[in-house]
């Protein structure tokens, strides 16, 4: 955070040219965007990752999708499921591996196993307990603006990794992820917080999905929304996975590039995330 | 008929030595001077070396040394309270000699022989150099200011400037691992701005010493380099005001003696004015339009010196108080962010002669830096604040015996170091997070420079260093005693043989530790790195490096040459980890990463005068690597500021009494940065894939400054110049950073990306004005 304000003073005196750079030679690796939940099925997508100075637009995008991969998912408790390739138009690419037969059970361990082309890539996760959520409401904070928060009781036990998600009706074309999405409980271990929900619009950059263009606040939802919120729980590597990645895209296009930077995954062989996810769903929507 | 024989031959002997003291004795006249004061030294010994002759200084500090034979000789010149030093006398310099010697502060073979400047043969360090006020005020000045730091990194082995970047790197060595002393008291941020401009005061500044990690052990307490910064000790000339107003910042100094010279004073004040501009354009500009209104920048610095003399001791109370300060408002008017840092310090010293023989000086001395950055959002305020305090005593000891000087002392160190002091309050209640350290250490030392004979001399020292971790606190006022202490050795060797009286071959070896950390959270260093003191967790850092070189001077051509070959070792390097709220913590400790470092090169220095022209070329050829577990899967990588050739060349032309120009070109070798190396699909964004850390260098910076200062005439001001710089003279367009950018196509689908360079500083030229009076 305090970064990103530095930053700012550096732009202010600073000016800028397009460069030619040339590009490094780049192995192109299977990236895995895959998750499982509990009660749903396994939802895995597959795609190849390109060289940083090529071309990059929907075309080039779309052939790096890995359509003739054999996908296996297998649970600690001995099941076995090779996934079916189906398609999905909400997502980008509109190609999903699915599990069938196999849900999200509480505690329970999901290994996955991608065969392309000879080569094997694989991943680990599981999906811990239910968050412990007392309720999740909206207050309005202007004639035309709400926000939303949740109440939870975080469980002193263990360490505890949240994720929040949201999908705003008649805008959004799935759940995404909210702003700041990602809260462990080293700050309130054991303790009641009110944790908001804050609003963010879903990830459009192709404009595929003709996504909210209304001004509202930083964070707020409209308070003629309805409002989809899920609240999970992940496990302490699916956490770093994502706090890696959502960090990284923090600072990019920025001096401040961390000291430790990386590509954040849990996927051995392979790049991306596999992510296990205990979640609450809540309906939100605003009542006089 | 024996004594008629007697006779004779008494008579041949005694003509004979008459016939060859007429024909080839030569003598020596001079005079010693205290370099601080100009007051003469009397009962100095002058010696030569070979000990055959000899005489002590009279009370006008004048000396006379005759029966001399040789074409030229090697005299010493000793005297309990100041620096020993040896001079080469030729006999063609029949002139009287005109000695400053430095009392026994630093031990840094300062002579000057007027007309013969010192040189960098007759360092017993190897690569010490040493920058002037004058030598400053010649550079080309930065927006009318011209400043001390700058001039240090034109030096070989310091890296030269590049943009936007406030560290001082030396021999592969990161920002925390300089040791600045100024007037005694010891600055952990030396910098304004950003790092544009340094806190030293130029127009006070006396002289800065600069050693490359093999300092005398009584100055050495980092790995890198000591930076030694001194005042001045008595007045200059005849004026007692000095300033100079430049672009954005104005520096008025006044210093003054008393009439029987006893007392001395001298302070200065450094202020930038952004925010009066601000003021000045406000009647002309909407608010909103108004930059300087919503973003404020201020920096202001004070320091002083108080000096009072008696004919053994001097007494003298430093201080420094400086600070920057910086707010800014979003265009939305919705984040309001602060950030301020800024050191202060005292220092209080009293040097003294206890016998003929040996001298004291004792010191005490404070020290803080602080920063403090906030925001305050919709979401509620955020505050990260470091507080480093040092308090530090000092008792130091020389003599003089033979061909020796013996030096020993004790220093005693306590530090309190908060490294992070965050506050939240985004959630109902505020949060504060706080770890505060409370260590002590102490340091006995003791060293002996011996000249063995005209060719040969070696410096040898030990220290022996105590740590402590006294005790942690938390944020509920929990201290806890975990740490017991333990002792560390410090060494620093040099062997100097020098072939000829005007050239030298130096090799010395250096071990040292540092009790304390400097860890950077980014690639580039910022003001709010956070001081870590060291503890079982993060031990010591530890250098070890060895240094060649071969140094030779032609004082009839007014030609100086150096070349020097070093490498480096070193150990528990610190950098902070950006992700520290992954994962619960266990202690504050584990938000660092540690790891070793290795850097090697070899550094050219070439200095000439031609009539009105001096110029001086300065290379440094170098690699800087480093190790730590958790980067780039524990392989050696290249460090950040891993820089194979840093070019510098200064040259000053005076073209008579009035008007004299300065250039200086620098040429660096692009540092190294993060970049990705490929890109993916992850949740509907593009995620960037990386190669590893510092995968990237950057293109090479290289820009030509000049100046001109013109005296003006004035009955007014004792001296008036106007300076007229241009930084960065073809306006090179110098990478800050780079980095991609990523934007939507005209169509659904499309995307474009562009890598895009970050440039800081174009042309800049300016106009200043430096008198007094």
């Amino acid at each position: 955070m305090r970064l990103y304000y530095f930053m700012f003073l550096l732009i202010m005196i600073s000016c800028t040219k397009e460069i030619e750079l040339e590009q490094e030679s780049y192995e192109r690796k299977i990236v895995v965007d895959g998750w499982i939940e509990n009660g749903k099925s396994a939802q895995v997508f597959l795609t190849r990752s390109s060289p940083f100075l090529t071309e990059y637009d929907s075309a080039s995008i779309r052939n790096t999708f890995l359509n003739y991969a054999k996908v296996t998912l297998k649970t600690g408790s001995g099941e076995t499921e090779v996934l079916t390739l189906s398609r999905e138009e909400n997502f980008f690419p509109p190609f999903v591996y699915k599990s069938i037969k196999i849900k999200g059970k509480i505690g329970e361990q999901y290994q996955l196993e991608v065969l392309y082309q000879g080569k094997v890539v694989t991943a680990q996760t599981s999906i811990p307990s239910l968050p412990e959520v007392k309720e999740v409401w909206c207050s309005s904070v202007s004639d035309t603006s709400m926000i939303i928060k949740a109440k939870l009781k975080d469980n002193i036990e263990e360490s505890n990794y949240y994720y929040s998600q949201i999908n705003v009706k008649h805008f959004d074309t799935r759940f995404h992820p909210s702003n700041d999405p990602l809260t462990n409980d080293n700050l309130f271990d054991g303790e009641e917080i009110d944790l908001q929900i804050k609003r963010k619009k879903q990830p459009d950059l192709l404009k595929i999905y003709n996504v909210d263009k209304r001004y509202l606040l930083l964070y707020e939802f409209g308070l003629t929304d309805t409002v989809y919120v899920k609240v999970s729980h992940i496990n302490k590597e699916s956490y770093e996975v994502l706090n890696g990645i959502y960090t990284n895209a923090m600072v990019e296009g920025s001096p401040f590039s961390f000291v430790d930077q990386k590509t954040n995954t849990n996927i051995e062989g392979g790049i991306g995330r596999w992510t296990g996810l205990a979640s609450r769903n809540y309906l939100i929507y605003y009542q006089k | 008929m024996k004594s008629f024989i007697f006779c004779l031959i008494l008579a041949i002997v005694l003509n004979i030595q008459n016939a060859s003291a007429q024909s080839s004795n030569w003598c020596i006249t001079g005079i010693i001077v205290n370099s601080d004061t100009g007051n003469p030294i009397p009962s100095a010994h002058v010696l030569t070396v070979n000990g055959v002759h000899g005489t002590v200084s009279n009370i006008k500090g004048q000396f006379k040394i005759c029966g001399l034979t040789q074409k030229s000789v090697r005299i010493g010149i000793g005297h309990t309270s100041f620096e020993y030093q040896e001079l080469i006398i030729y006999k063609e310099d029949t002139k009287d000699l005109y000695i400053r010697l430095n009392l026994k502060v630093y031990n840094t073979k300062e002579v000057q022989v007027v007309a013969n400047s010192a040189s960098i043969v007759k360092n017993y360090i190897p690569g010490k150099m040493t920058l002037r006020k004058a030598e400053v005020l010649a550079l080309p000045s930065f927006m009318g200011s011209p400043d001390v730091l700058r001039g240090l990194q034109l030096m070989p082995g310091m890296q030269s400037v590049s943009e936007g970047n406030s560290g001082i790197f030396v021999r592969g060595g990161s920002p925390g691992q300089n040791f600045v002393l100024f007037d005694n008291i010891e600055l952990m941020n030396p910098t304004h701005l950003m790092g544009i401009y340094s806190v030293f005061n130029p127009l006070l500044t006396q002289k800065v010493d600069f050693y490359k990690g093999n300092a005398p052990i009584h100055q050495s307490s980092r790995l890198a380099s000591s930076i030694i910064v001194s005042t001045r000790n008595n007045k200059e000339g005849d004026s007692n005001w000095e300033g100079n107003i430049g672009n954005i910042v104005t520096n008025l100094t006044y210093n003054g003696e008393s009439k029987n010279k006893k007392w001395y004073f001298s302070t200065g004040v450094r202020r930038s004015y952004l925010d009066v501009l601000g003021a000045m354009v406000k009647p002309f500009l909407k608010d909103d339009d108004n930059y300087f209104k919503k973003n404020n920048y201020t920096f202001y610095d004070w320091n002083g010196k108080l000096r009072y003399k008696s004919a053994n001791s001097l007494l003298s109370l430093t201080w420094y108080l400086g600070q920057d300060d910086f707010r800014m408002t979003s265009r939305k008017g919705d984040i309001h962010s602060f950030s301020k840092w800024g050191n202060k310090g005292v220092a209080l010293s009293w040097r003294t002669m206890i016998t003929p023989l040996i001298s004291m000086k004792n010191s005490f001395d404070y020290t803080a830096y602080n920063s403090d950055f906030g925001a305050i959002t919709s979401d509620g305020d955020l505050r990260f604040k470091t507080d480093y305090g040092q308090t530090r005593f000092r008792s130091d000891y020389t003599f003089v015996f033979k061909r020796s000087l013996i030096r020993w002392g004790v220093e005693l160190i306590k530090y309190q170091i908060t490294p992070q002091n965050i506050e939240f309050s985004e959630y109902e209640n505020s949060q504060i997070k706080l770890n505060k350290y409370n260590s002590l250490a102490a340091k006995l030392y003791g060293s002996n420079y011996v000249n063995i004979n005209e060719n040969w001399s070696v410096y040898g020292a030990l220290a022996l260093n105590y740590y402590q971790l006294l005790n942690q606190e938390t944020e509920e006022g929990n201290k806890e005693n975990t740490n017991e202490g333990f002792w560390i050795p410090n060494i620093v060797a040099t062997l100097n043989y020098n072939p000829t009286e005007r050239s030298s071959f130096k090799a010395s070896y250096a071990y040292n530790s540092q009790n304390i950390h400097l860890a950077s959270i980014a690639s580039i260093p910022l003001p709010t790195d956070v001081w870590m003191p060291s503890t079982k967790n993060l031990p010591h850092e530890q250098a070890h490096q060895l240094t060649f070189g071969y140094f030779k001077d032609w004082t009839d051509k007014k030609l100086q040459l150096g070349a020097e070959a070093f490498g480096k070792t070193m150990n528990h390097q610190l950098l902070l980890s950006a992700n520290i709220d992954q994962d619960k913590e266990v202690a504050f400790e584990d938000n660092f990463l540690q790891g070793k470092g290795i850097s090697y090169g070899c550094e050219l220095y070439f200095k000439k005068q031609v009539g009105h022209l001096a110029y001086t070329l300065a290379y440094t050829l170098a690699w800087a690597k480093q190790r730590f577990l958790d980067i780039n899967n524990g392989k050696w990588h290249d460090a950040k500021y891993d820089r194979r050739h840093d070019l510098n060349i200064t040259t000053t032309y005076a073209l008579n009494n009035r008007i004299d120009f300065g250039a200086v070109f620098i040429y660096a070798t692009g540092n190294k940065a993060t970049l990705a190396t490929g890109r993916y699909w992850l949740m509907g964004s593009i995620t960037n894939d990386y190669a590893g850390v510092n995968n990237y260098r950057m293109p090479a910076y290289h820009r030509l400054d000049v100046s001109m200062n013109y005296k003006l005439k004035s009955n007014t001001f004792k001296e008036s110049i106007l300076n007229f710089s241009i930084i960065n003279l073809y306006s090179r367009s110098n990478p800050y950073y780079i980095y991609y950018e990523v934007r939507n196509g005209q169509e659904n689908y499309d995307l474009s990306i562009k890598a895009k360079q970050m440039s800081l500083f174009p042309i800049m030229p300016s106009v200043s004005w430096r008198f007094k009076f």
